[in-house]
């Protein structure tokens, strides 16, 4: 036993330092499209304390290995996590790490992005968006589809900044009608609605496998915030670790100016090697729960 | 080759519990945190591997040391398990160790959920997960019961007093922490019709 357990422990260690030695971050050239430069971004990141699983201080980091240029940290109601990841990222260079917050209400789920205080949930989406523009920061509707959009009214619909146009919640499922159809009432309402790709990450979907693609006229907090407020964004999700096909939504004409770029802004793929050494790490877990630490 | 203790544990527990029982160990808070370690190391790794898809050493170590919490709640819960418990002969870390040996169930269930999530893009239903959870925590119930019995030298009803104690406590900071975090109470306060 004592020598299956050693063997575990070294499968183990061997497996952390070779994923160590492999954890580099994918040098991407900046894109320039019509006097804009192309960021990408995800705005619905949870982080740990809260139903995320990672850290708020390693996200920066953990955005850089999958190719973006900006995150939005967006827990429930709070907002002490976004701002935990923001102070940390402006300890080094690196992704954009924006203080969010997903107010999660009765009856709609919104990310507020841009801010500095939490805003009250209990209240109509409509007031939740006007306290999120008071604090100079963008209202986007989260996976609005049953069971989270109900509470969109005519009003709120004008107001909102962007919506979650894509996500892996929808991305080629029968729910995507749903989306569709709430971006359609809003695009009606608001024509300059920003289309918003994000992966809403917790502890298994991939980060930035969902993302934005904004047209930012400066490489800056404001110059994303903007880029929201214009409408200058086109989501994207798909070619995930399942391998589903890819969506790219948004405005005709910012699709067709992005479309080009597909395979320089797509998620860095996974090699081999790598899937094999998580695949040791986690093997040997599960022969070191069997066996215990001790005989 | 005889089976791990800990399997043995989570296979024959009242067996198991009774022969450790018999064995002349006197324990000790560092053997006691050996498991909890150990444990701490799964939900750590695992969180990241599911999360992260990848697992270098700063996001596995940063990992462990925030959901190093979840076995601290346990501990605690099987201090006050033990602690309560008016026959235990056994010290404090000793008792605090043997019950550790039933982490087998839950530790299982984080890496196969963590498994299936990371390597076989099978997506399992949120209902299928919520009702997975079922099996390790009636799993774990047999395991403390019997531990109550050959451990803590309870009665039949004072163990089950006792290992309803134990889950009670261990689900409501579960679910605690789920409502907490996750903004469920305003989805159950719209259930309600609040």
């Amino acid at each position: 036993m004592t020598r299956i357990r050693r063997a575990a422990t070294v499968v183990f260690v061997l497996g952390i330092a070779l994923a160590t030695l492999r954890d580099d971050v994918p040098a991407r050239p900046p894109i320039q499209v019509g006097g804009y430069q192309v960021l990408a971004g995800d705005f619905h990141v949870h982080a740990f304390v809260g139903d995320g699983g990672l850290a708020p201080w390693t996200l920066q980091r953990h955005a850089a290995r999958v190719g973006l240029d900006v995150i939005a940290i967006t827990n429930h109601n709070q907002t002490l996590a976004g701002r935990i990841g923001r102070w940390a990222a402006r300890q080094s260079s690196g992704p954009m790490v924006l203080v969010g917050e997903e107010i999660t209400a009765r009856d709609f789920h919104l990310i507020a992005v841009g801010i500095e205080r939490a805003v009250d949930w209990n209240q109509p989406a409509g007031a939740a968006i006007d306290q999120v523009h008071a604090q100079g920061g963008v209202a986007i509707a989260a996976h609005p589809m049953h069971g989270f959009a109900e509470g969109y009214d005519e009003r709120a619909l004008a107001q909102l900044d962007g919506l979650e146009a894509t996500n892996p919640d929808v991305v080629h499922s029968p729910r995507d009608m749903e989306v569709e159809e709430f971006y359609q009432r809003t695009l009606a309402r608001n024509p300059a609605v920003a289309a918003i790709g994000s992966s809403d990450f917790h502890t298994s979907a991939t980060m930035g496998g969902c993302r934005t693609y904004l047209l930012v006229r400066e490489r800056s907090e404001g110059g994303v915030i903007d880029a929201i407020r214009d409408g200058r964004t086109v989501g994207r999700c798909g070619r995930d670790r399942r391998g589903r096909l890819e969506q790219l939504r948004g405005t005709p004409e910012l699709v067709r100016l992005i479309e080009p770029y597909r395979d320089a802004l797509a998620p860095p793929r996974e090699d081999v090697l790598s899937k094999m050494t998580t695949f040791g790490v986690w093997l040997s877990l599960v022969v070191l729960a069997l066996v215990g630490p001790r005989s | 080759m005889p089976l791990p203790l800990d399997l043995r544990v989570a296979l024959a527990p009242r067996e198991t519990y009774g022969e450790l029982m018999r064995e002349p160990v006197a324990g000790g808070w560092r053997r006691a945190l050996e498991r909890p370690a150990l444990v701490a190391v799964i939900v750590g790794t695992a969180v990241t591997l599911s999360s992260a898809d990848r697992v270098p050493i700063g996001l596995v170590a940063m990992a462990i040391l925030t959901w190093s919490f979840v076995p601290m709640l346990q501990l605690l819960v099987g201090a006050i398990v033990s602690g309560i418990a008016p026959a235990r002969s056994i010290s404090m870390a000793r008792s605090s160790e043997l019950l550790f040996m039933a982490h087998l169930p839950w530790s299982l269930w984080v890496l196969v959920m963590t498994g299936l999530t990371a390597f076989t893009y099978v997506p399992l239903p949120q209902s299928v997960q919520v009702v997975s959870l079922l099996i390790p925590g009636v799993w774990t119930s047999m395991i403390v019961l019997a531990f109550c019995r050959a451990v803590l030298g309870c009665t039949t009803r004072g163990a089950r007093w006792l290992t309803a104690l134990h889950q009670t406590m261990i689900w409501m900071l579960f679910f605690g922490y789920v409502f907490l975090v996750s903004g469920v109470w305003a989805r159950t306060l719209a259930l309600v019709g609040w």
